[in-house]
C-alpha cells in the first residue's frame, strides 16, 4: 500500500471544493495535436518488465525522463525532437549503456492526428552512433501506432465512440527483433488496435480526455534457427490534454508470449508515464 | 518430459525461510511511483508522486536493527506537493526493525525548527508504509512452502496514518483491516533466488471528517492486492506492484479511489 492512503486528503478536497467537473460531452470534440514552436514538454515513465524462459526470469525496472520539443509546422507537419534527460535501470547491464542514450536525439514530423513520418535518430558523439540506430528502430516501432502511441480519429468524438486501426506487425516490432537476432527476424501478420473514448473531464486545471485502447494479434516470427508465433495482448488507458492533444498520463499492461517450439519466452510489462 | 514434469510436481516442496539479512551500515534505496485517481459523481482528481527514499541499517541489538531513513527525492504531479522535496531531505527519520519486517514507531529529527511539521508528516507517512511490515511486508515466523499463507490484522488508523497526519484531529478512523500474505512461487529472477508473494488487504472502517468547513461521516471499504518480488538473499523487496480500490460512502456523497503503485529497489 505504501503511500496509498493519502487519498483521504483528496476526498476532503473533492467534497470541499466545487468547480471541477466533467466537460459537456454531448457535442463531438475534434482531438488534434497542436505543437507550440519552441515549447518543451517533459515526460517521465517507469516500466517494469519481466521476461520468463523456463525456470529463469529476468525482472527489471527502467525509469526514464524525456523532453519533447516542438519546432515549426509546415504543410500540417510539425518538426518534433525528442531526447532522454534521465535514465535509470535496476539491470546493471542496461544501466551501463544508458549514458550513450543521453547523447541521442530523435527527430520526426508529426501531423495533427498523430501520424509520424521521417523519424531519425542521431548522435553527437561517434561512440553513440550505434545506439542512435537502435533508438531510431525502437521509436519507429513505437510511433507506428501514432505519436507517443496515440493517433486521433478524423472526426470529432464523444464518450463511447470507438475507432480502429490495423498495424503491420513487422513495422511495429520487426526492427527491434532484427537487432536482437542480428538481422535474422522475419515478422508477418497484422495487429488490431482499438480505441474507445471513456470520458471527458477537467482535472488539475486541464481539460482531459480519457482513451482506453487494446492492441492484439498473433504474428508469425521466423528468426532463422526457429520459427513460431507471438501472442501479443496489450491494453491501457491514455489521458490527453484536449487543448493540445499531448499526453498527460498513460498506463498500459502488455504480455507477449513467443512460442518457437524449442523455447517459449513470456514477456510481461507494465508501464506508467506521466507529464512532469 | 511430461513424466519428468509429473514427478517434479509430486515431489514435496521445500519450505523456505523468509527473513531480513541486513548488513550493518548498508544503504538501500527504494523508489516509489504512485498514482491515485479519485472519482466522485461530478469530480475527478488525480495525483502522481515519485519519491526515492534511502534506508541505512545499523547494528543489531536485542534482535532489533536501528534504521535511519531520508527522503532523497520527491516530486508530485500536482502543484500542491511539487517543490516539497528539498524540505523533506532535511528531515532524518529513524525506527527499529526486526528480522520479520516488524517496524517500530518512526521518530524524526531536523535541524530546522520550521520543518517540524514536515517531520511529523514524514514520520507518520513512513509509519503507515510500515504498518503491515517494512515497506508493506511482514515475513512469516516459520518457514513456508509455495501456496502457504500467513496473516495479520492492522488498525485502520495505523494503515491510514499517512492520510491522517496532515489533518491533525480532523480525521477519525475506526476499524481493522485483514492482511493475507501468500507465498506464490520461488524462482530465479536476475540469477538470484526470489520469492513471489501476494499481499491482500481487505476491510471496512468507519470514517469521520470534522473540520470548520466539513462534518461528515461514513464508511470506507478498502481492497488491495500487491505482487511482491522478495530477494531471498537479503529478505528485501526487489519490486512490488500494488492495485487498490477504496470505496467511500458518505451517505449523500460517494467516491471511488483507484490507486496503483510500483515500489522497487534502486541498484
Amino acid at each position: 500500500m505504501n503511500l496509498a492512503s493519502r487519498f483521504l486528503l483528496l476526498i476532503v478536497a473533492l467534497v470541499a471544493t466545487t468547480g471541477l467537473g466533467r466537460l459537456q460531452d454531448t457535442e463531438p470534440v475534434v482531438l488534434r495535436f497542436k505543437f507550440k514552436p519552441g515549447e518543451t514538454l517533459k515526460f517521465r515513465s517507469v516500466n517494469n518488465e519481466t521476461m520468463t524462459a523456463g525456470e529463469e526470469s529476468d525482472d527489471k525496472v527502467t525509469t526514464m525522463t524525456m523532453g519533447v520539443t516542438a519546432g515549426e509546422t509546415k504543410d500540417g507537419w510539425a518538426d518534433v525532437s525528442l531526447g532522454f534527460t534521465e535514465l535509470e535501470s535496476t539491470d546493471p547491464s542496461t544501466a551501463e549503456v544508458f549514458p550513450l542514450f543521453l547523447d541521442v536525439k530523435v527527430g520526426m514530423k508529426v501531423d495533427g492526428r498523430g501520424t509520424v513520418k521521417e523519424l531519425t535518430g542521431a548522435a553527437t558523439k561517434a561512440e553513440s552512433e550505434a545506439v542512435a540506430e537502435i533508438v531510431e528502430v525502437m521509436f519507429t516501432g513505437v510511433m507506428n501506432g501514432g505519436f507517443m502511441g496515440v493517433q486521433y480519429p478524423e472526426k470529432g468524438v464523444k464518450v463511447g465512440d470507438t475507432w480502429t486501426a490495423t498495424l503491420d506487425a513487422d513495422e511495429l516490432m520487426g526492427g527491434t527483433l532484427d537487432i536482437a537476432t542480428g538481422g535474422q527476424a522475419t515478422v508477418k501478420g497484422k495487429l488490431d488496435l482499438k480505441y474507445e473514448i471513456k470520458s471527458f473531464r477537467t482535472s488539475n486545471g486541464l481539460k482531459l480526455v480519457e482513451i482506453a485502447y487494446t492492441l492484439s494479434g498473433t504474428p508469425t516470427i521466423d528468426i532463422g534457427v526457429a520459427s513460431g508465433t507471438m501472442v501479443l495482448k496489450s491494453s491501457g488507458t491514455v489521458l490527453t490534454d484536449v487543448a493540445n492533444g499531448m499526453l498527460v498520463r498513460m498506463r498500459q499492461s502488455t504480455t507477449a508470449v513467443l512460442d518457437l517450439g524449442v523455447v517459449k519466452i513470456e514477456n510481461s510489462s507494465e508501464q506508467f508515464m506521466w507529464r512532469i | 518430459m511430461v513424466i519428468a514434469a509429473i514427478l517434479f510436481a509430486a515431489l514435496p516442496q521445500t519450505a523456505v525461510e523468509l527473513k531480513l539479512k541486513l548488513r550493518e551500515d548498508e544503504v538501500v534505496r527504494f523508489r516509489n511511483v504512485f498514482n491515485v485517481v479519485t472519482y466522485s459523481p461530478d469530480k475527478i482528481d488525480e495525483r502522481v508522486q515519485n519519491s526515492l527514499m534511502s534506508f541505512t541499517f545499523g547494528a543489531e541489538r536485542d534482535g532489533k536493527i536501528a534504521v535511519k531513513a531520508v527522503v532523497e527525492e520527491y516530486e508530485g504531479m500536482d502543484a500542491g506537493s511539487n517543490g516539497a522535496g528539498p524540505a523533506m531531505k532535511q528531515v532524518n527519520l529513524s525506527f527499529d526493525l526486526d528480522k520479520k519486517g516488524g517496524a517500530g514507531a518512526v521518530k524524526h529529527t531536523t535541524s530546522n525548527p520550521a520543518l517540524e511539521p514536515v517531520g511529523v508528516l514524514l514520520s507518520k507517512t513512513l509509519s503507515g508504509m510500515n504498518s503491515i511490515g517494512f515497506l508493506g511486508l511482514t515475513l512469516p515466523e516459520k518457514s513456508v512452502s509455495v501456496g502457504e499463507t500467513w496473516s495479520r490484522k492492522v488498525e485502520a488508523s495505523d494503515f491510514l496514518a499517512p492520510a491522517l497526519a496532515p489533518g491533525g484531529d480532523m480525521f477519525q478512523v475506526d476499524g481493522m483491516y485483514d492482511v493475507l500474505f501468500t507465498l506464490v512461487d520461488v524462482t530465479n529472477v536476475n540469477n538470484k533466488r526470489h520469492a513471489r508473494i501476494s499481499v491482500d488487504v481487505k476491510g471496512k472502517s468507519e470514517l469521520a471528517i470534522n473540520s470548520p468547513d466539513i462534518s461528515i461521516s461514513g464508511t470506507l471499504t478498502v481492497a488491495s492486492t500487491s505482487s511482491v518480488l522478495l530477494d531471498l538473499e537479503t529478505g528485501l523487496i526487489s519490486s512490488a506492484k500494488t492495485d487498490t480500490t477504496a470505496n467511500l460512502d458518505l451517505g449523500e456523497a460517494e467516491a471511488q479511489i483507484v490507486m496503483w503503485s510500483l515500489l522497487y529497489r534502486k541498484v
